[in-house]
């Protein structure tokens, strides 16, 4: 396969579920202009390797799984933020990230105005670890051993910190509705 | 442990209507950066074409080198080298003996020293002085000095900033030095 084909084959997987990527990586990030950054070092990453290992294996797949792409996203992301707190510490500066961090994570058309604005606003302000289980199980579609697998942690903490998480989902949207 | 193992309905229903939320798109933009960056990872260009359409291709491949065109120039420099090796060694000697014949001289440790100074000042290039200012920042009035048999004065304190640049004449770097200075004045006050 040439790499203008491989590379077309890569775009349109990105396309497909670039959003889902992109979902994860503005989870994880404080902005919008890091969860670019992220997002497109990882696909540079996963590419690179997978150019490396394409060489040296003839049967190599083509397209990676997803949860090596958001094992990507998560170890960039961390990259990013030990560089970040690195610089915050040196210019002591207060940015809002909060603010920015709200943009742009679901489209608006997809459910009643105020039952997304009160959801999303409810996700938001979980936990980050409740956050990223939650949205690799709902939105990236994995199992709980595959989220284990992301976020180094076990199968069943991931199963349990789901749980928490809809919970206190659930007791947030009920405040917020009410 | 199964997936669904002790969610309450109630927790489905809030887990079904979350995947409703569809995420947001990957902005197009975006991901034709990537594309470029996957091109050029893969030896590829993507190249604007006048119609707004990006066309994709292939880079030149390098023309195959014939490495025995470079065995003259190699021995060129090989030569080369050998000659400021052999002229540097010899100068480095030099001064060496210098050194040693300063501190092995009759004369004090301190000539000794003075000569292996002297001796590396030649080595070390001069610096060329670019800027060289004097600035005063500020005029104090201390007031009025009384001393005994002697006219009033009053003293006014200068303070200054010299600033000095030098560039040696190599490299572009600049060695910067501000010495901050301060004169006295005594101005003799008429009595009345």
């Amino acid at each position: 396969m040439t790499n203008k084909s491989k590379q077309q084959e890569w775009m349109r997987w990105l396309h497909a579920k670039g959003s889902r990527f992109l979902l994860f990586a503005r989870q994880q990030t404080r902005t919008e202009a890091d969860a670019k950054d992220v997002f497109q070092d990882a696909v540079l990453k996963i590419w690179k390797r997978f150019e490396q290992e394409g060489a040296a294996k003839s049967e190599h797949p083509i397209l990676p799984q997803d949860a090596q792409m958001y094992v990507a996203i998560r170890q960039c992301a961390v990259d990013l933020a030990r560089k970040e707190s690195r610089r915050i510490l040196r210019e002591t500066k207060m940015l809002s990230w909060e603010d920015d961090r709200n943009l742009n994570w679901f489209c608006p058309d997809s459910g009643s105005e105020e039952y997304f604005e009160t959801a999303k606003s409810s996700l938001m302000s979980l936990e980050a670890k409740y956050q990223e289980v939650l949205t690799l199980k709902i939105w990236g579609q994995l199992t709980f051993a595959r989220i284990g697998e992301v976020l180094g942690i076990p199968a069943n903490t991931a199963a349990s910190r789901y749980r928490y998480g809809l919970q206190a989902l659930r007791k947030k949207m009920k405040v917020q509705s009410i | 442990m199964k997936e669904s193992d002790e969610i309450t309905p109630d927790e489905i229903s809030i887990e079904k209507s979350l995947s409703h939320l569809k995420p947001m798109d990957v902005p197009e933009d975006w991901l034709s950066e990537i594309e470029d960056r996957l091109a050029r990872e893969s030896g590829e260009e993507s190249v604007k074409i006048a119609t707004g359409k990006t066309q994709t291709v292939q880079s030149p491949k390098p023309y195959p080198v014939d490495f025995r065109m470079f065995i003259w120039t190699a021995a060129a420099f090989l030569m080369i080298g050998v000659f400021v090796g052999w002229f540097a060694g010899r100068s480095f000697m030099t001064t060496g003996d210098s050194v040693i014949s300063g501190m092995d001289s009759n004369s004090s440790k301190m000539d000794g020293f003075a000569s292996s100074q002297n001796s590396n000042a030649s080595i070390i290039e001069p610096f060329e002085t670019v800027v060289r200012n004097q600035q005063l920042r500020k005029v104090n009035d201390d007031g009025i000095v009384l001393s005994i048999g002697e006219t009033p004065m009053k003293r006014l304190r200068y303070e200054f900033v010299d600033t000095y640049v030098w560039e040696p004449a190599s490299d572009g770097a600049l060695m910067r030095m501000e010495v901050p200075r301060e004169d006295f004045v005594l101005v003799p006050v008429s009595t009345y």
